[in-house]
């Protein structure tokens, strides 16, 4: 293009770059998007800001001890991540874990799934725009949960609780009317975020018809968990491929029609008050008492040589542990099949021909998690 | 200390301690009925691939692995059983070579239907060289397949399959990072999670330990430090 | 910017190494003629002008006030890398209230004073971390939460783990936890602060 006087000028794609350091920060993550005026022309993902190791240091592990490392992969929905490592271990060996732990399990995990819910909502209202409320809002509720992962465990985030063959110590004295609790204070946790956003017009107006995948798309790229039932795949690892006790309870899969950011909201919403339900159902079946551990639990944890792959339905996806064990006390190799990093690689499918502003919500309505990007 | 290493101690020790009570009984009970010569066979430190091939067992009649060879004519597979995974999975490792061909017979047809790829992981085999395991799913038919396939360290290159499933592809890029794969057509083959400046060495090859402590808090433990005010 | 595209690249003889050229025949821009004016002004700590007006009469009481007001409205950078800014999100949250000490999470490094490392820094986010600090303006201080940003934490064996973040900036207050829980930050930052007091005369 030349203008009068004689000078020329290029005209390129201004490539923007959404740095490791955002304020709509999941992380460290970093975009670069080519833009033609607004709308996204390529988007670059670059990842591995976080790249420390898990699966290297897991290898120089033993079967306890690769507990926390689990936790500290993915750091929001820590029980999930431990339940699929020693489901791995569990099957090599050949344990069997007595009910009471199973159950009690099961209740950690839809809690934490309830907590890791509460996040995404906090943090997806301020990519939609609510500075603040939702995140208040939902981090109060994590509060509550995290207390009462405290008591049980120790710690407010890594619990390192599970073990092989089933718990680390028994609960509580008081756990069932803890939950009750907790459960209340969520239910009304819900139906605040539920108040703040889903009628929302300015909401709506954001999430609606962008970002829209469809179900092959979702089935090519791997993806898993929320996204692919926002798109109109009714398939959940609990009931579908049920492991522990997920197969004695009755609940729904919410599944949604557009694929768009919206429905992932909604999916998601309603995957917490069915896990309600779930928690409801388990303190019901819960046996009062029993032993925690396996009675012919080995003193020392060895497996065979053998290979497993074990997956279970965590907040954001499938989580699979392929474990190949050369006999011994050590994992010879750990893959982490994390859910954050399949559906993160649809990212650039998904954001292509949409607008720079929705790119950001499509990024947060992933839900990722970068450390379970990294690994 | 590297893993033949480690695995000679152990299995050293466990051979000159005499086994207590507990763990045999606890180990025999777990450890799967048909595999005692897998068992037998574990404490030995050489040759651990034997372990493997006595706990072989071929897949009954009528497995998935059948449908594999009907629809993927003239492919060279060794098929298997992987008890632990549950819904009794099989496992089936081809040539190099042939990887493309399976691959797409495997999702393009409608006996297997195999449209979700679940898992990608290389794996490092030292002396046996390096390995692929790709984990299938089908939504449709509601069955699982484990495709495994060896290549050399002298030759470490694949056929990239991102082509055939476009998840694929970010798993590739992970799997050159970790163990130096080389998949060939794969659109691009950059390093995905590790800084650019290196990439030359492999973090999950067996020949590449970890660090010990001391060697690198070596460095924080000089005379003199944190004893000044700065 | 896109006038300074425009302009027709000079003749190698008449470039300066390094520095920006303008073609000498268009006339400078209002911006340029201001960025010509400014010059960085030379600056010596411990040379402001209050320390030598009655030295040490005036100083003690400005020294104090400018001490308190820095201490008393930390605005700390969201630079959550991991675990860690889970709970550091936690602290700022009403439950351990962080406002209550005028300390306001800001995302931009140019206008916040602290930066609260919290997760492990690999190499290759090393050089960002670095660009970040020297983005934020004088005076500012570190905090390096958790193990990870102390010396590398739980995957301190590993190569591509820088073994803290004080390898590469310099760190005012360590504070150790896998994750350290919000208490242990709000007793970091309290430190932090009591150490803005005590460095006041410096």
């Amino acid at each position: 293009m030349v203008l009068e006087q004689g000078h020329a000028i290029e005209i390129v794609d201004m490539p923007i770059n959404m740095g490791p350091q955002h304020p709509s920060t999941h992380g460290v993550f970093r975009m670069v998007l080519a833009v033609n005026g607004e709308q996204v022309v390529d988007v670059t993902p670059h990842i591995g800001y976080m790249h420390r190791g898990g699966e290297k240091l897991m290898e120089a592990m033993d079967f306890r001890q690769g507990i926390g490392y689990a936790d500290r992969t993915e750091y929001l929905a820590q029980f999930h991540a431990e339940l699929g490592y020693v489901m791995a271990v569990e099957r090599l060996m050949d344990l069997k874990v007595p009910d009471r732990a199973e159950y009690i399990r099961v209740i950690l995990c839809e809690l934490n799934r309830l907590s890791s819910h509460f996040m995404f909502m906090g943090a997806f209202g301020i990519d939609a725009g609510l500075f603040g409320t939702s995140f208040t809002f939902a981090f109060v509720q994590r509060e509550n949960l995290l207390d009462l992962f405290e008591e049980i465990s120790g710690d407010r985030l890594m619990y390192a609780y599970f073990r092989v063959g089933g718990l680390a110590w028994e609960v509580t004295d008081n756990f069932v009317q803890r939950v009750h609790e907790v459960l209340k204070q969520s239910q009304q946790g819900i139906r605040d975020l539920d108040d703040l956003m889903t009628k929302n017009e300015i909401f709506m107006g954001r999430c609606q018809n962008v970002g829209a995948f469809s179900a092959k798309q979702a089935i090519a790229y791997g993806v898993s968990g929320p996204l692919l039932r926002a798109s109109g795949v009714p398939w959940d690892l609990r009931k579908d491929e049920p492991y522990s006790v997920y197969d004695r309870f009755n609940f729904e899969i919410p599944v949604g029609n557009y694929g768009d950011v919206y429905d992932r909201y909604l999916v998601r919403l309603e995957e917490m008050k069915q896990s309600i339900k779930i928690i409801e159902q388990a303190l019901e079946q819960l046996p009062p008492e029993g032993p925690i551990v396996p009675e012919k639990m080995p003193r020392r944890l060895r497996t065979p040589p053998g290979e497993v792959y074990a997956k279970v339905e965590s907040p954001r996806g499938e989580w699979g542990v392929y474990l190949l064990s050369k006999g011994g006390d050590k994992p010879y190799r750990l893959k982490m099949r994390s859910p954050s990093f399949c559906n993160l690689s649809a990212l650039r499918e998904m954001t292509i021909g949409q607008y720079l502003a929705d790119a950001v919500m499509i990024l947060g309505s992933m839900d990722i998690v970068l450390c379970c990007v990294d690994r | 200390m590297t893993l033949p290493d480690g695995q000679d101690q152990e299995a050293q020790n466990e051979a000159a301690q005499p086994a207590d009570a507990p763990p045999p009984s606890g180990e025999a009970a777990a450890a799967p009925p048909e595999k005692p010569a897998a068992k037998a066979a574990a404490p030995r430190p050489a040759k651990e691939a034997e372990p493997k091939e006595v706990a072989r067992v071929a897949p009954p009649a009528g497995s998935i692995n059948e449908l594999l060879a009907a629809a993927a004519p003239g492919v060279q597979m060794k098929a298997y059983m992987v008890p632990w995974s549950p819904g009794e999975s099989v496992a089936v490792e081809v040539g190099r070579d042939d990887l493309t061909a399976v691959m797409t017979a495997a999702r393009d047809d409608s006996r297997l239907d195999m449209d979700y790829l679940r898992c990608l992981s290389g794996v490092d085999w030292q002396e046996e060289g390096l390995e692929v395991v790709y984990h299938l799913w089908s939504f449709t038919r509601r069955h699982h397949l484990t495709v495994k396939t060896r290549v050399t360290y002298a030759d470490p290159s694949v056929p990239s399959i991102a082509a055939i499933y476009p998840g694929a592809e970010w798993h590739e890029r992970e799997a050159r990072d970790m163990f130096g794969l080389h998949f060939e057509g794969h659109p691009n083959l950059v390093p995905l999670l590790l800084p650019d400046d290196m990439t030359d060495h492999f973090p999950l090859r067996k020949d590449n330990p970890l660090q010990e402590i001391e060697e690198w808090q070596g460095v924080n433990l000089r005379e003199g430090a944190g004893e000044g005010d700065e | 910017m896109t006038a300074q595209k425009a302009a027709p690249a000079t003749t190698p003889e008449k470039q300066v190494d390094g520095a920006p050229v303008v073609a000498p025949e268009r006339e400078q821009t209002g911006i340029e003629r201001e960025a010509g004016r400014l010059t960085p002004a030379p600056f010596e700590p411990g040379t402001a002008l209050y320390r030598q007006i009655l030295p040490g009469i005036v100083q003690a009481p400005a020294d104090a006030l400018l001490a308190i007001s820095r201490k008393a409205s930390l605005w700390p950078m969201t630079f959550g890398l991991a675990c860690c800014a889970i709970e550091m999100i936690a602290t700022f949250m009403p439950k351990h209230d962080l406002d209550r000490f005028g300390i306001v999470p800001w995302p931009s490094p140019r206008q916040s004073d602290v930066m609260i490392v919290s997760g492990t820094v690999t190499k290759k986010m090393a050089p960002a971390v670095k660009l970040l600090y020297e983005q934020m303006p004088n005076p500012k201080w570190v905090i390096a939460m958790g193990a990870c940003a102390t010396n590398g934490g739980p995957y301190t064996r590993y190569d591509r783990v820088m073994q803290g973040v004080d390898k590469i900036i310099p760190v005012d207050v360590y504070i150790p936890g896998c994750p350290p829980r919000p208490e242990a930050l709000m007793d970091g930052l309290l430190a932090l602060q009591h150490k803005i007091m005590e460095e006041r005369s410096r």
